[in-house]
């Protein structure tokens, strides 16, 4: 009996124990009053540790004594203090920047396990990351950046916008502080329109998609913008060979108030005058973008965000063709941290995106564009195993008429062209649960979509094609919705840690695209224009599918993953051949859809520690569409599967840097694409004395294969007195002609077969140099 | 700015008065002689003119059609431009044939026409393959070219004579004493190198 009753005691005793659990609490935050994402917090003397999260909070739980609260993060003086903690406490903690002594240790601003612990395909990353990498024209870029990421590639310089995954460039969805961006390139690509200086971080997600974001297939990359300084005036100022940008903030009213301003504009014509061939040496190339950006901190547990956002870009190709393009981005964002693990984000979004082709010896012009408008009311409850992300969203595109502007020589009658409008209403819940070792992130999204204007309806004639010629009636919609589409989007990404070193991870998600881009050329260029789905064009539905494994050692020197990936898409749309796209207000006769499916398999061997850092990655993928209608014309190479215009079979990056010193760096680019397909003309034949080429089937052919090499040489300190940095590079070292695009082009009015060119946007070394100093 | 004396050809359509849709091609022909050089001999020869009968326009495929009720008569300006030069030396046949097609035939002529007049630019029309109505019986995967079909054809001849023209036209074939007959064109020393070129005069050439 007196064994019986000590037994009980034992028990008793060890749930006493269990329960004098507290919770030590805490926001980390650098000089700027800014979030720090990822910094490592640790009760050093039980070892519990954890990292801090979006909104640079953290949560730990431990029993009641003494303790070192210990928190790190790259480029930030340690932060250590002695508590005791007998009841749940709270800090708020700000963190010092250091020198760059600790990166000689540690490159990344990135946990050194990250990729062992993520979900997989998501790539968060922060300008930090991006410092030792070589930059074109000495601009630090967020698109180039990705560029070197697995599994993410272009179609070669000249090209707007990415591809992700085997995914079209319209399949990404591009947010910067959630408001859509409808062109991301500067320059015909050569940058984004994402100014590294009032960039806090950006996010690209390529396999698990979160719920809270939707709308497009292949993968979304959100880019926030930071606050201006709430307590000191700061500014600099970067001097380069062809852009050069400012920034200043300042606080309007200390810790209450900021604001922060930048600039950039590119000069690059003194450059393009000096090449050689007449028709580049004719050409001109300019942009500009500003931001505005006004912080308000009601409190410790509210604040306003304003950011206001312009850009601006013009190309013209000697006396052919000249393309304008700009946004005009204004948002707003509500923060409420209702308890310590509840917030709150109401955010809100107009976006103004215009473009424009100018047809020089024709002198007249297209122009098309897209008025957005989103509403955002976001939840997030953080707990010990659940992180959960709810909320709804509105999302309103309009589409601008598609307007012909003709000039006095032209011979044309100015004219518009009627487009559509169309909105979508999301409802959406993400759960991020921790299960010991598994982690596993659940999302639901619901959309209910209508296209409210036009209030036309074309209908066509019954089995026939789907041609102008075969319209039947016009239905005039009086009142509802033109059409409307509702889906259900599920996903699920896990992440199973097998060892602390080695975790598998798989996801998979459902998506449903409403809007598509539609191109006149072969490539994305910066006049293709955007159509919301209507009844005749559906949307773009993908299941995408993923499956990983990522391994590092104990000492974390190197990270590395393999993934393999596949995408099924339905409805996905190309042209028919003699689409007419432009000032045409029945799309649906000019293109087909059909199936897609992308796979592959991707590497990533990331060496994160030593004085070589860097990473190889390659992507081994293909992306092809089929599409067989029921008559000739609507079927693409007689119903066969073929490839996509951006398919690339082999995409290999090697990225290195090595300090040199405390106050130098080296750093190295390899980039090899494979040649992307094209459509060729194979022989020809004589039709009443008329010359008619004959062409091969669609995307038959391949360009060269792109290859380039970058190197940069960077300096920190170079006046001892003041915070500067100087950078030099050489973009596409070897001097390689790489092809954007084949193409063919014939004297008017005669008959012969039409000529075959090679189009290389840059084709030569770029060396640039770019000066940097911080006031 | 230099103006170069041409002539055009107009069309004038008229088509049955009611709403259907009616579908034209025009294809010019044209007809011409040429001499050669006319070298002195001992036998005082005149070498033969030559005919050139060729399309003109090939580098352009004409077609009109009218849908809806656009009214019935249709007076199109300048459908053919042609620049007057040494081919107006002697009378000039003008050959019009207008071909009435059936919808399908004209959307294959369209397609043609795309491929025939594409510049390259980035305002054209994505370029494919003009898949006409023929299909291959035994070697299933070759895709045959043309299209086959039964078209109403109208043909008109217009002369154009040199003395309706108020101006000379220079003669770059015209004898010219003491200039050696390596220094005249080639067509001028032997019409054979001229594209299209006959000995046979075409049965219409008497008759305007």
């Amino acid at each position: 009996m007196r064994s019986f009753i000590a037994a009980i005691l034992i028990v008793a005793g060890f749930c006493v124990v269990a329960q004098t659990k507290y919770q030590v609490l805490g926001t980390v935050t650098d000089e700027q009053g800014e979030p720090v994402i990822g910094a490592g917090v640790l009760l050093e003397e039980i070892g519990i540790g954890t990292i801090t999260d979006l909104k640079g909070k953290f949560i730990l739980s431990a029993p009641k004594r003494n303790y070192s609260l210990i928190i790190q993060y790259l480029g930030m003086k340690e932060y250590r203090n002695s508590i005791y903690l007998n009841r749940d406490q709270n800090f708020n903690i700000e963190m010092i920047s250091t020198s760059q002594e600790l990166q000689a240790v540690v490159k990344t601003a990135r946990a050194d396990d990250y990729r062992i612990t993520a979900i997989p395909g998501v790539e968060k990353l922060t300008f930090k990351d991006l410092e030792n990498v070589p930059q074109l024209m000495g601009e630090m870029d967020v698109i180039n950046s990705i560029l070197l990421l697995p599994g993410v590639s272009s179609t070669g310089e000249g090209s707007s916008g990415f591809n992700v995954r085997g995914g079209k460039v319209d399949q990404n969805l591009i947010t910067l502080n959630g408001g859509e961006i409808f062109n991301s390139s500067h320059l015909l690509g050569f940058f984004s329109i994402f100014n590294s200086d009032v960039v806090k971080e950006f996010t690209l997600y390529k396999g698990h998609i979160p719920a809270n974001l939707g709308g497009r297939l292949s993968s979304a990359l959100d880019i926030r913008t930071r606050e201006g300084s709430y307590e000191d005036v700061k500014s600099s100022l970067t001097v380069g060979t062809v852009t050069s940008k400012f920034t200043f903030e300042a606080p309007i009213i200390k810790d209450k108030l900021s604001i922060l301003t930048a600039g950039r504009f590119a000069y690059p014509n003194w450059l393009i005058k000096r090449v050689r061939d007449f028709d580049v040496k004719n050409s001109e190339a300019g942009f500009n973008d500003q931001n505005v950006i006004i912080g308000y901190r009601m409190n410790d547990r509210n604040r306003v965000n304003l950011s206001l956002y312009r850009s601006y870009d013009r190309f013209r190709f000697s006396d052919d063709f000249q393309f304008e393009w700009g946004h005009k981005n204004a948002s707003l964002s509500v923060q409420n941290a209702l308890k310590d693990n509840l917030f709150h984000e109401f955010e809100a979004n107009l976006v103004d995106y215009e473009n424009e082709q100018y047809d020089v010896p024709g002198d007249f012009a297209v122009q098309n564009g897209m008025n957005f408008l989103s509403i955002k009311d976001n939840w997030y409850y953080e707990g010990e195993k659940h992180a959960v992300n709810a909320g709804i969203e509105f999302k309103n595109y309009t589409q601008k008429p598609e307007r012909l502007v003709s000039g006095s020589q032209s011979g044309f009658e100015s004219l518009d062209v009627d487009k559509d409008e169309a909105y979508v209403l999301s409802g959406y819940i993400n759960d991020d649960i921790k299960l010991g070792k598994l982690t596993l992130s659940a999302g639901l999204r619901y959309n209910f979509y209508a296209q409210t204007g036009r209030d036309q309806v074309y209908v066509y004639e019954n089995e026939a094609p789907k041609r102008m010629t075969n319209i039947v009636d016009t239905i005039n919609v009086a009142s509802g919705n033109v059409s409307e589409y509702s889906n259900l989007e599920p996903r699920i990404g896990l992440n199973y840690l097998i060892t602390k070193n080695i975790s598998i991870k798989a996801s998979y998600n459902q998506a449903y695209q409403y809007i598509h881009l539609i191109s006149n050329t072969t490539s994305a260029t910066p006049i293709d224009l955007w159509q919301v789905s209507t009844f005749h064009i559906e949307p773009q539905i993908a299941s995408n599918y993923s499956f990983g494994v990522s391994f590092t050692g104990n000492k974390r020197k190197w990270q590395n993953s393999f993934d393999v990936f596949y995408r099924d898409i339905d409805n996905i749309y190309d042209y028919k051949d003699f689409a007419s796209l432009l000032l045409n207000n029945h799309l649906e006769t000019e293109l087909i859809n059909g199936k897609g499916r992308s796979y592959g398999f991707e590497v990533l061997l990331e060496k994160q520690k030593g004085a070589w850092t860097g990473w190889f990655a390659y992507t081994l993928s293909k992306t092809e569409y089929l599409i067989e209608g029921e008559f000739p014309e609507e079927t693409i190479n007689e119903g066969r599967w073929y490839p996509a215009n951006y398919d690339q079979r082999h995409n290999l990056t090697i990225s290195l840097s090595r300090n040199l010193g405390k106050k130098a760096f080296f750093a190295f680019n390899s980039v090899f694409n494979t040649g992307r397909p094209f459509t060729g003309v194979e022989s020809s034949y004589n039709v009443n004395g008329a010359v008619v080429p004959l062409f091969s089937d669609r995307n038959k052919y391949r360009i060269p294969n792109y290859i380039r090499f970058d190197v940069s040489l960077g300096f920190k300190s170079v006046v001892k007195t003041v915070d500067d940095k100087l950078n030099f590079s050489i973009y596409n070292l070897f001097n390689r002609t790489n092809a954007y695009s084949v193409y063919y082009r014939k004297p008017s009015n005669v008959a012969i077969i039409p000529f075959s060119y090679q189009l290389s946007v840059l084709g030569r070394a770029f060396p640039s140099m770019t000066y940097t100093i911080n006031f | 700015m230099i103006l170069l004396p041409y002539i055009v050809v107009d069309f004038q359509a008229i088509t049955p008065p009611n709403n259907s849709a009616y579908n034209m091609w025009w294809v010019l022909e044209e007809t011409f002689q040429f001499n050669e050089v006319d070298f002195p001999d001992a036998f005082g020869n005149i070498p033969p003119p030559f005919s050139i009968l060729q399309i003109y326009g090939p580098g352009e495929v004409k077609l009109f059609t009218k849908t809806g009720d656009r009214g019935d008569q249709y007076d199109l300006k300048e459908v053919f431009p042609r620049d007057i030069e040494e081919s107006f030396l002697t009378k000039h046949i003008f050959t019009t044939f207008q071909y009435s097609v059936f919808d399908e035939y004209y959307n294959y002529l369209q397609d043609l026409e795309v491929l025939v007049e594409n510049s390259g630019s980035l305002f054209d029309t994505p370029l494919g393959r003009a898949i006409g109505n023929f299909s291959a019986i035994e070697d299933t995967d070759s895709v045959p070219l043309g299209y086959f079909s039964a078209v109403l054809t109208d043909t008109t001849r217009i002369a154009v004579y040199p003395s309706q023209l108020s101006f000379t036209i220079p003669n770059k074939c015209e004898f010219i004493e003491g200039k050696p007959p390596s220094e005249y064109d080639l067509q001028c020393r032997d019409c054979e190198n001229v594209a299209s070129s006959t000995k046979v005069r075409p049965n219409f050439w008497k008759q305007l």
